[in-house]
């Protein structure tokens, strides 16, 4: 991976980080309440609530999205996007959320735990 | 015995040792087994989910389908293969899910498989740790592949063929113009899909576009299941008296086979 693209990925995450707190900010009327890393990595984007949120509605998706089909391409996106309204996030925090995995043993290990239970079944 | 002395002295030399080949530990695998359920003469687009065990990058699938049935991959790899929803990275832990879409011709009323083949590039070393995460024991970028098979079920279509959305048109008295009528496929594609006036009341004449005889889908020739789409017709009501009208529609259109279909407009002359 070039330098280049870990400044690309540090830079999405230091933004992510400012959009997930305001976005906790705004949606509860209080400040984002910081929570502990699920890891013990040294750098990468850190786990917290809001962070969790997005991989709740990240592996909800994973688990249903095999049993979709769609008239269009953009279908899968427009699914995305209306879980992640519900759950009152952008598509574009959940990119960065995305992005920022590569880099963040934490978030990983957060969508881990996340998933630990597996799909529910049906 | 010549052949049996060949083979042995060649032997070696075209086939890998099985002591060096390199063993994929990414744990990369489908979780997909059966994708979702198809109808006969549907466009739809599919997934299949993948996980791994560690990160790789550098994702591209192609996928198999039997003859008949078309695949088609997002536009925003250049049409050739498709790769990950998120990026071209699965993050080791995570899951992502390639999409596709498979075009079932109406003949194909039976379940069938599709082969994923799935290439990656992986940077853990050669004892399984990676550099990313602080353990890599060597700086080598191994190119590795997986191939999995998944079911794409094929079930029965329900409900109609298409549905008309336009069932009224109001024009003004002495109008000359284009109007629009809205249909919507059902689950299936409708090839060739037409549609023209039947007998018109006395005082109206009508046209289509390009002077054609019948019209036709303003986004192509066929109505894509599950999409609508409008088709144009010119009316000309300069000789119509204000008052309501009926006025018939010839539908045709391509689905196991050539059918014609019959509906109505009320036409609105006010």
């Amino acid at each position: 991976m070039s330098g280049d693209r870990r400044r690309a990925r540090a830079g999405a995450a230091l933004a992510l980080l400012a959009l997930l707190g305001g976005t906790a900010a705004c949606g509860t009327g209080a400040p984002a309440e910081a929570a502990p890393a699920t890891s013990s990595a040294p750098s990468g984007t850190p786990a917290d609530p809001a962070t969790g949120r997005i991989a709740e509605v990240e592996f909800a998706r994973q688990c249903t999205v095999a049993s979709a089909n769609f008239a269009d391409e953009a279908g899968f996106t427009t699914d995305l996007d209306a879980r992640l309204a519900t759950a009152g996030f952008t598509h574009e925090q959940w990119k960065q959320w995305h992005d920022a995995l590569d880099d963040s043993p934490a978030l990983v290990a957060q969508f881990a735990a996340v998933s630990a239970a597996g799909c529910p079944p049906g | 015995m010549l052949a049996v002395l060949a083979a042995g002295l060649l032997g070696p030399v075209l086939v890998p040792s099985v002591a060096g080949a390199y063993v994929d530990k990414t744990g990369v695998r489908a979780v997909t087994t059966q994708t979702a359920a198809v109808v006969p003469g549907q466009s739809a687009w599919l997934s299949v989910v993948w996980t791994g065990d560690q990160t790789v990058t550098n994702w591209s699938t192609t996928v198999s389908a039997p003859p008949g049935v078309t695949v088609t991959y997002p536009t925003t790899r250049g049409g050739s293969d498709t790769s990950l929803y998120g990026s071209d990275t699965l993050v080791g832990s995570t899951r992502d899910f390639t999409a596709f879409e498979l075009r079932v011709p109406y003949t194909q009323a039976a379940s069938f498989p599709v082969t994923l083949h799935s290439t990656y590039t992986s940077t853990c070393g050669d004892n399984g740790q990676c550099k990313e995460q602080g353990g890599g024991n060597d700086d080598k970028a191994r190119d590795l592949s997986t191939t999995v098979v998944v079911t794409v079920p094929v079930v029965p279509a329900i409900g109609p063929e298409f549905t008309q959305a336009s069932r009224d048109l109001s024009v003004p008295v002495g109008s000359n113009a284009f109007h629009q009528l809205a249909f919507t496929a059902g689950q299936a594609d409708l090839a060739d899909f037409t549609v023209r006036l039947g007998a018109l009341p006395a005082g109206l004449t009508v046209g289509y576009p390009g002077d054609a005889t019948v019209s036709r889908p303003a986004g192509g020739p066929a109505l894509v299941g599950r999409t609508s789409d409008s088709l144009a017709v010119r009316l000309d009501a300069t000789g119509l008296a204000r008052g309501t009208y009926t006025v018939p529609l010839v539908i045709t259109y391509t689905a196991a086979a050539p059918r014609t279909a019959s509906g109505t407009v009320t036409l609105v002359v006010r």
